[in-house]
């Protein structure tokens, strides 16, 4: 687990609220949210379903506008430059490139073209940016279909593969612009526990060893544990948050995350 | 764009019986837009060579131009240039001899003047009665306007022309022997009906101007031997050969010829001049043998001019324009050139090149709909894919971009596969055929660039809104699946109703708000009016498609024995897929109802029914003395008392009259009435009426006031004329009786009446006494006609015979009658005299008219609908794709639903009852569209001039029949675009329904 201090913003939030309409009724999914994440941090959201866990992300991965409040991205590490997906002079195709280049999305399903091979799955975003594979090109995919152990299945098709290969295929193509920061939905959702652990490691891996920023969405502490730290969404609000170094195995996070959300019950009750 | 092309092609791989379908159906239309189009291509390229054989060995013939006055200076007849030019354009020296071919008229006085002929009065000769007084009167036999012979002696002259040949036409009936049928004149069945026989041509020719199929040509030392030569067109018709005999019948001669040789004729002319030029159905005879069989001295219809070699045509025909101009009547030259640029401006060719755009048109629309609806399945079943492409790295342009390029990979192999079969297939026809002319059947690349071009423009259209849609997915909606509230769609499935009903009355506004000026009024509903109804009837699918989910579903699932919820949302759960598969079903069946229901509204105006007496006999040309009406009236057949003498003039219309307003846009050849009297009060309101006539204006008992009073004349207009011009009661039709052209007679009228049939029966009776059209029929009393004009015979009896009646033996009876009275020779109007008619009877019989007319018509409307119907079968491979798309979706319900208990027939049947209430979809959709198409059509038909339908009011007419074969077979193409898909669906087993359908949910 990474234990280093991060000194720069990846992901700044403030005062984000997002509402949606259901027939009559508008429902406020996120409720004045602010949240900071470091440059390098591993962070997992969790929360009980309806908390406003994938609106958060998608709202980051700039899918869907804010109705109040600002999102800032770190696009350049070094210089540490910002980049507001929902500002004004902001257009449709920048996010697009946004998305395409300084961040990757992985979600619980439906993630891979059925009728792209694994390697071309993996080089859409590539390809989408009009870059040919070159030689560095074909080095990284070559890379990262070690890394993520794909390397004998390049040439299958997604309906050939496993669920926890679908989501190394998925989070491979998250990786190959060099994207620095990785939003995941519910990545394991679909996954066998093994396959899940499996995949969480090779997540803290890209954390520990490639400093990217990654933010995480799950249900699961035996997830979540992976994370330098976990903020547990209530009603479109931070419930609260851990620093997951404090906790010595995934038991302690999972007590603490149930005592967090038994704590508000009760007192709603009370209330 | 490399990437996005992979992209797209990687779904034809995914999807590929959904892309050999399509292929399918744009491949059928190319095939269509190749065949048409090389149709008319073929037909343009064919006139240079039917021009020249048109024009045999000829380089020019001379035809009267016009019928009016000659233009400028008229003293030039001598133009004593010749400009021969040896060896300046044509190889060879000059022949010696000016007259190639001894004519028959050399020694015939100059007695030719030329005529003067009016719409009514051509050049013609004058019938009478033995024993009557001297009329003028004119019929419509032999109607050819005469060059005169001046104009022939001074080309003669002119040492250019290398032959000179005059021809003399008149038009008579040939008739097969075996096709004779004795005791009737072969005359009666021609009248008004376009002309079958071929025309009579007298030459003097010694060689064949023509080129000589088969037998020998004329032999002219034997001026008086019976014998022809046929085109060659006319004996394949008539089934002739050389050795056989033909029946010629004319107005004073019937008589056998032999025929003695077959001349090859071109396969389509022009119509130049009034005379028309030389007919493409000749039967030539030598001239003395055409004065007997016409009755008349030779006069030239016609010259045939050949220039010696080194001519230069060109300079010579400037030499002779002057000269042809100040003829009486003038005259011009035509040659291959002229007939080739008339044959171009042919109304048929117009018709021809129409029948082209149409197709080209509908087929267009027919390929963006089939594409339409399938990249709008492409796109709803990809829906999750395509979010996550945009979520992940694409943008709106490249998502856009992937449904256009696969828009084009529908579009593309079937053009190409419908190029490569329409070229074989013109391959295998000529090879069937025995052509050998393969240029004349063959691929023009204009028509495979325009083929592609439209199948392109179709599919760029077709992706828009897929593509439009494709890129505006919210992918955060999409992945989270909370798209789409049924109540919020099917509130604005109201909405595009309530708009489309306001289109739909923006075309009947079009169409029935009075005063709009005729062209506006056309050109709006061509543009505005036929756009905003068709848009109009598509907005209205989604709320039909719920109302026939909701009201027939219940039905067809009892009928198939199936739950009737399980096709709860079978076709909305799809609206898409659904509207882009009915519309394109709709688009062949709708233009089919369309045609069926406006060719036989239409045709009510033409067919005689009960309101009118059954039968008209004409006596003719003349009639017979009023004495012998008894002996008529007495002919077994004839129901007692319901029998009129009818007194009959065609007549024209006053020039002072038709200065007034409502008569501008009437067209010369109808400023005419043909004015039929007989006792009204018998005829219309006594007893045994045989007239039972509805009034469109003013009422029966008011006009049998006016039209008994003994004083002024009175009469009944049918609502065409009142339509055309305007005249109501109290109004008066000022006429001019041909007798007496300085008078005017005044006919005030008393009412306006619907006469059905009343336009077919004036034309095919021989009512039209003058010949050519008319305004329409004006019923009076007798006595009015028979003084106003002096007739002093009855030429035709209104009657209704029995039911039983054999009609051609009655009419045989009628022809006994008529031949009683023979007439005296014809005084010609330039004083020549012409050989008595034989008189003849003709019956117009209501039952025959109608089977006749009817057949026709049916033959013409359904081969108008035989294009809408290909269309349809076309677009029915659309429907396969809807089902494959459907099933494929609904694989894990399917599967679902096998694990529960469902059986597979219950399965099968539940995907033809989709097939079936898509289908009934599009009926019900055509239907509506086709009956409001078809009506407007008639109603601005109305408005417009279209022969014999201006001012016709008839019924909405719904062929029931018809319409039953083009549903019939929609359901057919509906249910076997269904039926194997469904029977394999029915096969599969529930783990692999239930895998593949998670692959495909997922």
């Amino acid at each position: 687990m990474s234990t280093d201090v991060h000194l720069s913003v990846a992901i700044q939030v403030e005062n984000l609220t997002k509402r949606f309409q259901a027939g009559s009724q508008t429902i406020e999914v996120l409720k004045q949210l602010n949240l900071s994440i470091g440059d390098g941090e591993f962070v997992a959201l969790m929360g009980a379903s309806g908390s406003g866990k994938s609106t958060l992300l998608h709202l980051i991965a700039g899918l869907t506008p804010p109705d109040e409040g600002t999102i800032q991205i770190q696009v350049d590490s070094k210089s540490g430059e910002k980049f507001n997906p929902f500002d004004s002079k902001v257009s449709d195709y920048d996010r697009t490139l946004l998305r395409r280049r300084q961040l990757g999305i992985v979600f619980q399903a439906f993630n891979l073209i059925p009728t792209l091979s694994v390697e071309n799955n993996i080089l859409l975003p590539l390809l989408a940016d009009g870059k040919t594979a070159t030689a560095e090109v074909q080095e990284r995919l070559n890379s990262l279909l070690v890394q993520l152990a794909l390397n004998d299945r390049r040439t299958a098709l997604p309906d050939t593969l496993s669920g926890g290969e679908q989501q190394r295929v998925a989070i491979a193509r998250a990786l190959i612009m060099g994207a620095s920061i990785l939003l995941a939905d519910e990545p394991t959702g679909n996954l066998d526990s093994i396959s899940g652990q499996k995949l969480c490691e090779i997540i803290r891996t890209l954390c520990d060893q490639e400093h990217r920023t990654i933010l995480l969405v799950t249900h699961e502490s035996s997830v979540a544990i992976h994370a330098d730290r976990t903020i547990v969404l209530r009603d479109g609000k931070i419930l609260t948050e851990f620093d997951n170094r404090a906790f010595t195995d995934v038991t302690q996070l999972a007590m603490k995350y149930q005592q967090a959300m038994q704590s508000l019950s009760i007192g709603q009750e009370a209330d | 764009m490399k990437f996005l092309w992979k992209l797209a092609f990687s779904q034809l791989r995914y999807g590929y019986t959904r892309v050999i379908f399509s292929s399918l159906a744009i491949a059928a239309a190319t095939c269509l837009i190749v065949w048409m189009v090389a149709g008319y291509e073929t037909m343009i390229s064919g006139f240079h060579d039917d021009a020249e054989v048109y024009m045999g060995r000829y380089d020019l013939v001379v035809v009267p131009f016009t019928s009016g006055p000659p233009r400028g200076n008229t003293e030039q007849i001598n133009p004593n240039v010749s400009n021969v030019k040896p060896g300046s354009t044509k190889s060879g020296a000059p022949k010696e001899d000016g007259q190639k071919s001894p004519n028959a008229l050399e020694n015939r006085p100059s007695d030719a003047k030329g005529l003067h002929c009016d719409p009514v009065q051509k050049g013609r000769g004058n019938v009478s009665l033995e024993g009557s007084k001297t009329s003028q009167r004119e019929h419509q036999w032999d109607s050819f306007i005469a060059l005169s012979s001046s104009l022939l002696d001074a080309l003669r002259q002119d040492s250019a022309i290398a032959a000179c040949e005059p021809m003399m036409m008149a038009k008579i009936t040939a008739t097969a022997p075996r096709d004779y049928v004795e005791g009737q004149d072969p005359r009666s069945v021609r009248i008004g009906i376009p002309q079958n026989s071929p025309t009579l041509v007298g030459i003097g020719a010694a060689e064949s101007p023509y080129e000589l199929g088969e037998g020998r040509w004329l032999d002219t030392t034997a001026p008086d031997a019976l014998e022809c030569v046929l085109g060659s067109g006319t004996a394949h018709r008539m089934k002739l050969n050389v050795g056989d005999e033909i029946i010629v019948t004319s107005d004073v001669l019937e008589t056998r010829l032999k025929i003695v040789g077959l001349v090859e004729q071109a396969m389509d002319a022009p119509v130049i001049g009034p005379n028309g030029g030389l007919p493409t159905a000749s039967l030539f005879v030598p001239i003395a043998t055409a004065e007997k069989i016409s009755g008349r001295k030779f006069s030239i219809n016609l010259i045939s001019i050949e220039l010696k070699d080194g001519v230069d045509e060109s300079e010579f025909r400037q030499r002779w324009e002057p000269v042809l101009k100040s003829q009486s009547p003038r005259a011009s030259f035509a040659d291959t050139d002229s007939i080739v640029r008339v044959m171009s401006q042919n109304r048929n060719v117009g018709m021809q090149k129409s029948q082209t755009d149409w197709t080209l048109g509908v087929t267009l629309l027919a390929a963006i709909f089939i594409i339409f609806t399938t990249l709008s399945m492409g796109v709803n079943e990809r829906v999750r894919q395509l979010a996550l492409l945009r979520a992940i790295a694409l943008s709106r342009k490249q998502i856009a971009g992937i449904v256009f390029m696969e828009g084009f990979f529908h579009a593309i192999p079937g053009w190409l596969a419908g190029t490569l079969t329409s070229a074989l297939l013109f391959e295998l026809v000529c090879l069937c055929s025995g052509t050998t002319d393969k240029a004349a059947l063959s691929l023009h690349w204009s028509s495979v660039w325009l083929s592609g071009g439209c199948v392109i423009l179709g599919a760029a259209i077709a992706a828009i809104v897929p593509a439009w849609r494709a890129s505006r997915l919210d992918p955060m909606s999409v992945l989270q699946n909370t798209q789409g509230v049924h109540q919020t769609t099917v509130r604005k499935y109201y909405g595009y109703a309530f708009i489309g009903a306001v289109l739909i009355a923006i075309h009947f506004a079009i169409v029935y708000i009075p005063g709009i000026p005729v062209v506006a009024r056309g050109l709006l509903y061509a543009t505005v009016g036929c756009v905003s109804m068709t848009v109009g009837f598509l907005l209205w699918t989604p709320l039909l498609i719920l109302g026939v989910e909701k009201c027939l579903g219940c039905l067809i699932a009892r009928l198939l024995y199936i739950h009737p919820r399980m096709l709860d949302f079978s076709l909305s759960g799809n609206m898409g897929r659904t509207i882009g598969t009915t519309a394109s079903l709709s688009i062949g069946l709708g233009l089919f109802v369309s045609i069926q229901v406006w060719g036989f509204t239409m045709l009510v105006p033409f067919l005689p029914n009960p309101q009118v007496p059954n039968a008209l006999v004409a006596f003719l040309p003349e009639g017979i003395p009023e004495s012998e009406i008894s002996q008529v009236e007495n002919t077994p057949g004839i129901k007692k008392n319901e029998f009129l003498p009818v007194a009959v003039e065609q007549t024209p219309i006053a020039v002072a009259q038709l200065a007034t307003p409502g008569f501008e846009s009437t067209r010369r050849e109808n400023q005419n009435v043909v004015l039929a009297g007989f006792d009204i009060v018998k005829g219309m309101y006594g007893k045994d009426a045989i007239f039972h006539l509805n009034f469109i204006d003013g009422n029966a008992e008011e006009a049998r006031e006016k039209l008994t009073r003994s004083a002024g004349r009175y009469c009944l207009i049918p609502d065409t004329i009142q339509t055309q011009t305007g005249l109501g009661i109290g109004d008066k039709l000022q006429l001019v009786p041909p007798k007496h052209r300085d008078q005017a007679i005044e006919y005030e009228i008393a009412g306006v009446v619907y006469i059905p049939g009343s336009i077919w029966l004036t034309k095919t009776s021989g009512m039209r006494r003058q010949g050519g059209r008319t305004l329409g029929l004006v019923l009076t009393n007798y006595e009015n006609v028979k003084a106003d004009f002096e007739l002093d015979a009855v030429g035709f009896f209104w009657m209704n015979l029995e039911e039983n009646i054999q009609p051609r033996v009655f009419e045989s009876q009628m022809l006994k009658i008529s031949q009683q009275y023979a007439v005296r020779p014809n005084q010609m109007v330039d004083g020549t005299e012409m050989a008595a008619t034989r008189p003849f009877a003709k019956l117009w019989y209501a039952p025959e008219i109608i089977e006749s007319v009817g057949n026709r018509s049916s033959g013409i409307i359904w081969g108008m609908s035989w294009l809408p119907l290909i269309i349809l079968i076309i677009t029915s491979l659309g429907m396969v794709n809807t089902i494959l798309a459907s099933i494929r979706m609904r694989t894990w319900e399917m599967g679902v639903l096998r694990a529960i208990g469902f059986t597979r027939s219950t399965l099968v049947k539940q995907v033809l009852a989709e097939a079936i209430l898509t289908g009934l979809v599009a009926i019900l959709l055509s239907f509506a569209f086709g009956v409001t198409a078809g009506w407007c059509s008639v109603i601005t038909a109305r408005y417009m001039y279209v022969y014999a339908v201006t001012g016709l009011t008839p019924d909405l007419t719904i062929p029931w029949d018809s319409l039953g074969i083009g549903f019939g077979l929609t359901m057919l193409l509906c249910v076997a675009a269904a039926i194997i898909p469904a029977i394999r669906t029915g096969r599969r087993e529930i783990a692999e329904l239930l895998r593949s359908g998670r692959a495909i949910t997922e």
